[in-house]
């Protein structure tokens, strides 16, 4: 990683943005401390146009909800993974060069979806009053009738509890003149109207609140309630036919995906255009910024910025510089650096552990899925996937990672001599009944599993070493040899001694040889410290670090274990396969049960797979060496959505 | 008296060791499901593209109630219940050893699961705000199946160690 500070003239900043951003190869810094001091504070003045940048924003917002209102309609299915389309910049250019009328159709697809709820509404309020009128429509009188010369209507629901009959006998008390009707009732309540003489009306009224009748007015209806419901379904019917059309004209506009999706694109470029330009330094006539680019781009970007006309330097990073970081592998490590993105980016001061944890990943991979079948489709799934998806960053990686996983588990399953289990010896058992079986090509972990076990610990001591080795590495790299000796050179004189103490015949020198990685972890364990007592816990502390190392073998002991859950497992499903014996129906039983019970099972154990190899590199191996203060190198360069611009020449 | 002798039996206290690994261990991780399940039903409420994710995260607590079957599977496998030969006549003894084998998994299956869909539940919080988080939320869960995979370990090695005599 090197520094870059270009200077030029205003005229030329827009070419130059925009070939930068072909390049994708610098990352520009923020310019905020700058403008702190005073003395640049009163040179220049930052760049940038920040109401520019949110009207693109609101535009790309407006483009989306498009978008996906669209894809709502889009019977195309849509595929496993996302890919972005390769398309050319001349397509891209004529693409855009209709812009005004994407985003008409963009505009009108928004308009329709707005007319689209304002129908669900306008449906709703009809339901509604089809719901409010429904109990009346045996009612024959026109609605907006409520009062002849002398005569009046009532009318409204009274509670089922009270029957017509007491509220007939309430109102005899009063009048004779007056007549109930029951027009409807539902489960709660009557539907009635009552008729009586105009001027009785009030006391009427009275009388029957007292039996909780709950007067109604029809406010703005006109004719019988029969004419008004046919209304409504006339309504709705319109409804019906807006609403298909509706919907017929969105559909027809999902044509306009594609140049949506460009059109998106395209204003997502010209944003992060305007807001990259907050990062630049403005004076009357000339512009400055400064960043990082990798040394692999410097001639590339030498060559722009010359043909522009601008000033540039590049320099070496001070001691005080946050080098941003950019992970960097041969192409057979480089699909573990999803792993190690996952935990976060290592400091410009440290070491990219991804080839070392490679290998490593595999192999806990392969031990813990440990089953041949299971790791042929791992490996045959992630190869037709990368076929035929072209998928890019970390979705790329991880199926990668998983391909050389698969070829890690067909070979540990072959070790170990389980292909789905044992299904050869129990296919040929139950069907033929011969006595077949696939000999492991070293040892069954079911019959021996101390033997796995001490492999795992075998293992895990060497990932551990390596991880101590590192960690030595970037001390020395760090100009700290002494501390490379004393936190690790001792352990390795402790660890060694060990290693020799189990070896036989060594035994005597193994001894002598931890023992003084021991002392020279006890004497210089407390080097940091002050106090003389300081000096001694902190020794006693460094030595007493062993139980630290001995838990941490112990952990590879799920090595071990989720080897033993996938394997076990795939012969119970067998067993349980073969519980019907030979013969047809055995064989559908076979089927059935393996198909659904090895899927399951490969699922489940591929994901503690992947899960608990993480946790080894995370826990065990990155806890020995490895910290995530580094940050990613975010390059200046196009961040498309669903298209992906291939360069001129490529 | 006669009910202690029946309970003091070999086979009943293998088959009783064998239930208790598939109980417990399984009451677990359902429970332990069921939570991760209810809140990624409340995600998906919000944002139904994220059920790949919500998925992986409720298949996590699942994997006591499989250790818990593995190792009752394996005790039936080693009394002769599942084959041709019919169970196998075991003294108390083996019966209890049987049994204790079956104790680690069952009774850490069973807190595990439960603890386990807690963390996951918590991350079904984190990927309703940030999707891309999945795996270190996966690590976080995981690092609580350390003692279930122990648990399981030690209950196979304990198994394997047991000798049925009348096996021979």
């Amino acid at each position: 990683m090197k520094k870059i500070s270009i200077l030029g003239l205003t005229a030329v900043r827009e070419g130059l943005m925009e070939e930068l951003m072909d390049l994708g190869a610098v990352a520009l810094n923020s310019q905020e401390s700058k403008l702190a001091d005073e003395e640049w504070a009163a040179l220049v003045s930052p760049d940038g146009d920040e109401a520019e940048a949110q009207r693109l924003e609101g535009q790309i917002v407006k483009a989306s909800l498009a978008l996906d209102v669209i894809s709502k309609y889009d019977t195309v299915k849509s595929p496993l993974f996302k890919t972005r389309r390769m398309i050319s910049p001349q397509q891209f250019r004529q693409i855009l060069g209709e812009k005004e009328e994407i985003w008409n159709h963009a505009e009108q697809i928004l308009t329709l979806y707005h007319e689209l709820g304002q129908l669900k509404s306008e449906e709703n309020r009809v339901k509604a009053e089809q719901l409010f009128l429904e109990p009346w429509s045996a009612y024959e009188a026109p609605l907006e009738l409520q009062s002849t010369k002398c005569a009046a209507l009532l009318m409204g629901t009274a509670p089922n509890a009270v029957e017509p009959d007491q509220l007939a006998e309430e109102l005899d008390e009063i009048t004779a003149a007056y007549e109930i009707n029951v027009i409807s009732s539902d489960f709660e309540q009557r539907y009635l109207s009552v008729l009586c003489l105009k001027r009785e009306r009030e006391l009427v009224l009275e009388a029957l609140m007292r039996y909780g009748f709950n007067r109604m007015t029809f406010k703005d209806m006109r004719g019988t309630p029969a004419e008004n419901l046919t209304a409504y379904e006339r309504q709705f019917a319109e409804i019906e036919t807006r609403r298909a059309e509706l919907e017929e004209r969105i559909r027809d506009a999902v044509r306009w995906k594609s140049e949506i999706e460009c059109l998106i694109d395209d204003l997502t470029m010209q944003r992060d255009k305007v807001k990259i330009r907050e990062r630049l330094l403005k004076t009357r006539e000339t512009f400055c910024m400064d960043g990082w680019l990798p040394v692999k781009k410097i001639p590339a970007v030498e060559k722009l910025v010359l043909e522009k006309g601008c000033c540039y330097e590049i320099s070496t990073p001070d001691n005080g510089d946050e080098i941003p970081v950019l992970l960097r592998n041969s192409s057979v490590a480089e699909p573990f650096e999803a792993i190690t993105k996952l935990y976060g980016m290592p400091s410009d001061k440290a070491v990219d552990p991804t080839p070392f944890l490679a290998p490593f990943y595999c192999l806990f991979f392969g031990i813990m899925l440990g089953d041949a079948g299971y790791g042929i489709i791992m490996t045959a799934a992630s190869f037709f996937i990368l076929r035929k998806y072209r998928l890019e960053g970390m979705a790329r990686q991880l199926i990668k990672m998983f391909f050389y996983c698969g070829i890690s588990t067909v070979f540990w399953g072959a070790l170990f001599g389980s292909w789905f289990g044992n299904i050869v010896s129990s296919v040929a058992g139950v069907f033929f009944e011969k006595n077949i079986a696939i000999r492991p090509l070293w040892f069954d972990p079911v019959w021996d599993p101390l033997k796995l076990l001490f492999f795992s610990f075998l293992v895990g001591a060497i990932h551990l070493m390596v991880a101590l080795g590192l960690r030595a590495y970037i001390l020395i790299k760090n100009g700290k040899p002494l501390d490379a000796l004393c936190d690790v050179g001792f352990w390795y004189l402790v660890f060694g001694g060990i290693a020799l103490m189990i070896v036989p015949g060594t035994f005597e020198a193994g001894k002598w040889v931890a023992a003084a990685g021991a002392a020279g972890l006890l004497l210089t364990g407390g080097r940091a410290k002050k106090s003389i007592f300081g000096k001694i816990t902190g020794g006693l502390g460094a030595v007493y670090g062993i139980v630290n190392y001995f838990a941490d073998i112990l952990s590879y002991s799920r090595l071990l274990a989720l080897g033993l859950a996938s394997g076990v497992i795939a012969q119970v499903i067998n067993t349980m396969g073969s519980l019907a014996g030979g013969g047809i129906l055995g064989a559908v039983l076979m089927i059935v049960v393996g198909v659904g019970g090895h899927s399951f099972n490969l699922a489940i154990n591929a994901l503690g797979a992947f899960v608990h190899s993480c946790r080894l590199q995370y826990v065990e191996f990155f806890g020995k060496f490895f910290g995530t203060e580094g940050i990613a190198f975010e390059p200046f360069d196009r961040k498309t959505k669903y298209v992906l611009i291939h360069k001129e020449g490529n | 008296m006669e009910v202690i002798n029946l309970i003091l039996d070999g086979k009943f206290l293998a088959i009783f060791g064998a239930a208790l690994a598939t109980l417990l261990p399984g009451i677990g991780s359902a429970r332990g499901m069921a939570m991760v399940g209810e809140a990624a039903a409340g995600v998906l409420a919000e944002d139904s593209r994220k059920f790949g994710q919500c998925l992986i995260l409720q298949a996590i607590p699942s994997t006591q109630g499989i250790y818990g079957l593995l190792i009752a599977f394996l005790i039936m496998m080693k009394i002769g219940m599942v084959g041709e030969n019919g169970m196998y006549e075991l003294t108390i003894l083996e019966g209890l050893h049987l049994l204790g084998a079956a104790l680690p998994v069952a009774i850490v299956g069973i807190f595990a699961g439960i603890l386990q869909a807690r963390v996951a539940t918590a991350g079904v919080m984190v990927i309703a705000k940030k999707s891309q988080e999945l795996a270190k939320v996966l690590i976080l869960a995981a690092m609580i199946e350390t003692y279930i995979v122990l648990a399981l370990l030690v209950s196979f090695l304990m198994l394997n160690g047991i000798s049925i005599s009348a096996a021979f």
